[in-house]
């Protein structure tokens, strides 16, 4: 990079696409430096604002400091981006807190084994029902249904577990 | 681009760890500074030290930098507190005034001033400098140092130094190009002769 070109960018009169590149010129070469040095030397001296230098003292200070490295900030999200995350972060919290507080809203064990899987082949018998695997006695479900109120989880998942209760008990009774 | 613009972009370059960046922002505000400071601590030589002392701190602050405001602002800052805290660690009175606000700073003029306690060397320099800088001047060409006037003592943009001299922003450009260029001939020798003070 020419003189000059110091010269306009010291002036702000370089187009900003240029100025990184000339920037990276400028850092790294010693003899242009001085040439920035000098010229703000020269301007200095003509608004009357002498002073004795600095710069090689404080670059001697900054030899020993270490580096500093910041990380890069990035443009600044638009607003709609903003909105958007802010949605997305509610729309995720109420889906957990719906998933946590009602158990009823995922599969029952009946469901889930009467549906044929997705990948079965043909002619392969279904899987067959959970409760005729593991048929629940009638006797268990009125014991839990009458200690239903000593459950830790009544209380947090209100009438969930009652209504499945009377479910499975009305299931019961019908066989 | 602007001025203010130039500076976050070297900033941004040493927040990324090139201190030579660092470094040209210290040669643009290193005069501006110590005139500063010289309000708050009369002392020339402690003036140096607590410019110098400003600059390390504000370099290791410089992940801190936002942005927000202006580089120089943020500067001189990190200046005036340098200067209070410097001044209460030597058992003198820091000054009660209210930090002068930033628009103050840039229009502070404190020339008379540095020029009474600059140190017998340091104010040798400064007068070689002066001299050759205005033995310069006056043997340019009279574009070339209206130009160049227009452009350090009045800040004039370059449009606006086109249209007064009603010519070219390109030859705007080239004359004050070839003030700075005739007038650092004449001071290269001079600084030279400092040695470790150039960089």
């Amino acid at each position: 990079m020419m003189n000059e070109r110091i010269s306009a960018l010291m002036d702000g009169e370089v187009d900003e696409p240029e100025v990184a590149r000339d920037l990276v010129h400028l850092s790294s070469n010693g003899d242009l430096r001085r040439t920035w040095d000098t010229y703000h030397l020269i301007g200095d001296t003509l608004r009357g604002h002498a002073a004795p230098a600095l710069a090689a003292k404080v670059s001697q200070r900054l030899a020993s400091e270490p580096t500093v490295l910041a990380p890069r900030r990035g443009a600044p999200r638009g607003r709609i981006a903003q909105i958007a995350f802010s949605a997305a972060a509610g729309a995720a919290g109420i889906a957990l807190v719906a998933w946590l507080a009602l158990p009823g809203l995922t599969p029952e064990p009946q469901q889930v084994a009467t549906s044929a899987p997705a990948g079965a082949r043909p002619g392969t018998p279904p899987a067959p029902p959970v409760a005729a695997v593991t048929p629940v006695a009638v006797g268990v479900e009125n014991y839990l249904l009458a200690h239903q109120s000593f459950s830790p989880a009544g209380a947090m998942q209100g009438v969930a577990p009652y209504v499945r209760t009377v479910a499975d008990e009305r299931g019961s009774r019908g066989k | 681009m602007s001025d203010r613009e130039l500076d976050r972009q070297l900033v941004e370059r040493a927040q990324r760890g090139d201190k030579h960046a660092f470094g040209l922002l210290v040669s643009k505000y290193q005069r501006k500074l110590s005139r500063l400071l010289s309000r708050f601590v009369k002392d020339q030589a402690e003036v140096e030290d607590v410019a110098q002392e400003a600059f390390v701190k504000a370099y290791r602050a410089l992940p801190s930098f936002r942005g927000d405001s202006a580089f120089y602002t943020w500067l001189y800052r990190i200046g005036i507190n340098t200067a209070k805290n410097y001044l209460v660690a030597m058992g003198r009175r820091a000054p009660t005034v209210t930090e002068f606000d930033a628009e103050e700073a840039e229009e502070f003029d404190g020339g008379d001033q540095l020029r009474d306690m600059n140190t017998p060397e340091s104010l040798l320099m400064t007068k070689q400098i002066a001299n050759t800088v205005n033995d310069a001047m006056e043997q340019l060409p009279e574009e070339l140092r209206a130009a160049i006037q227009l452009r350090e003592i009045e800040g004039m943009s370059y449009e606006e130094i086109a249209a007064a001299m009603d010519c070219p922003i390109g030859t705007v450009r080239s004359r004050i190009f070839r003030a700075r260029e005739a007038i650092a001939e004449r001071l290269r020798p001079l600084l030279d002769t400092q040695g470790d003070n150039r960089w």
